[in-house]
């Protein structure tokens, strides 16, 4: 056989991509809308096992089979696309579904072989559908602008005030040492204003999300901002109480704004860092 | 590439990234395939979202961004 006629063999063989895993509703027969997958050829399809439904996709193993796909993570716009194209899936599923959404790049080698791992993991997959349950995913950046804070805590901090009055009146000699600590208790200040009012929206948004989780702070290349981010996380919000959340966040802002304070919200995501599955 | 969900904002790209390579489930199975690799490609990733032309168009979002309303969902 030639390596043309080869390829031509293995173009045909698929193995499965799995995005996610939903609870099969009593006397339910549909399965999902018609949705494209990873790739545009391959459309979404309903797997059932007992009482769960993973939604997969048959796709070629001339590209998702084990070395193949690990070459073509290499390719960055092919990658991007399907990353894109994973998320999509999910989020059109999530307004007929709750979804447990699965980690990009979970292939297994046949429909069998997906269904046994999702058997086996059963207990695990129902509690965290329970988790997750009537609920979304939100992202909550809060940023702050630190001439702006800065110029707030130097008129409002107590121990700032008298400091500054000093070093108004200070002779030369004494201007310099006073100076540095100045600028100390200042970024002390500053610090502490901002922890303080990233633990006040922290401590209102406990009383109304289901779960939080903490993303590392990204610096401004990656944020783009011309701002400090002081806190990046990731709510599991009911629905039931999105109302409630969000009043808290125009809240905060309304009353935070004036000191340089600012928030970025994005959602509703699938709740992807509230479903780790102890193996 | 293709015109998509994700295209018109960049910030939201950075975001599913943050999730659908970090988080979500992962089960293991005699057959599993793949997933192995899948937090490597993470940092590479990274890299391109912040290399020059990305890094110029997530500053212009975020300037329309804020322009647009502080803080709105998006």
């Amino acid at each position: 056989m030639t390596i043309a006629k080869l390829r031509a063999a293995s173009a045909d063989v698929s193995v499965v991509y799995v995005y996610g895993v939903a609870r099969v509703a009593p006397g339910q027969t549909r399965g999902p809308p018609r949705l494209a997958g990873i790739v545009r050829q391959a459309p979404v399809e309903p797997l059932v096992d007992g009482n769960l439904m993973a939604f997969v996709s048959a796709v070629p193993s001339a590209r998702f089979g084990a070395s193949e796909f690990r070459a073509a993570l290499n390719d960055a716009d092919w990658l991007r696309d399907r990353i894109v194209a994973h998320g999509k899936v999910l989020e059109e599923l999530r307004s007929s579904y709750d979804v447990v959404p699965f980690r990009f790049g979970t292939i297994y080698l046949d429909r069998a072989q997906a269904a046994k791992a999702i058997a086996r993991h059963r207990p695990e997959l129902c509690q965290a559908l329970d988790r997750i349950a009537g609920a979304c995913e939100w992202g909550l950046k809060l940023y702050y602008d630190a001439d702006t804070l800065c110029r707030h805590v130097e008129t409002a901090s107590m121990s700032i005030r008298p400091l500054r009055d000093a070093l108004a009146q200070a002779s030369p000699g004494a201007r310099f040492f006073l100076q540095k600590r100045y600028a100390k208790e200042l970024a002390g200040e500053m610090e502490a204003a901002a922890a303080g009012c990233v633990r006040r929206l922290r401590e209102r948004l406990d009383l109304c999300v289901r779960d939080a989780a903490d993303i590392k702070l990204q610096p401004a290349a990656v944020h783009g901002r011309a701002a400090e981010m002081a806190m990046n996380a990731t709510y599991l919000v009911a629905e039931h109480s999105f109302a409630q959340f969000r009043e808290a966040v125009a809240d905060w802002q309304t009353e935070h704004a004036p000191h340089g304070f600012d928030h970025e919200l994005t959602g509703p995501w699938p709740p992807y860092h509230f479903v780790s599955i102890q193996q | 590439m293709q015109p998509n969900l994700f295209d018109r904002n960049q910030l939201a790209l950075s975001e599913l990234l943050d999730r659908a390579l970090h988080k979500g489930v992962v089960l293991w199975g005699d057959a599993t395939i793949s997933v192995a690799g899948v937090d490597l490609i993470y940092v590479g990733l990274k890299v391109l979202l912040a290399s020059v032309d990305t890094a110029e168009r997530l500053r212009q979002d975020a300037g329309v961004t804020a322009q647009a309303g502080q803080g709105a969902a998006e």
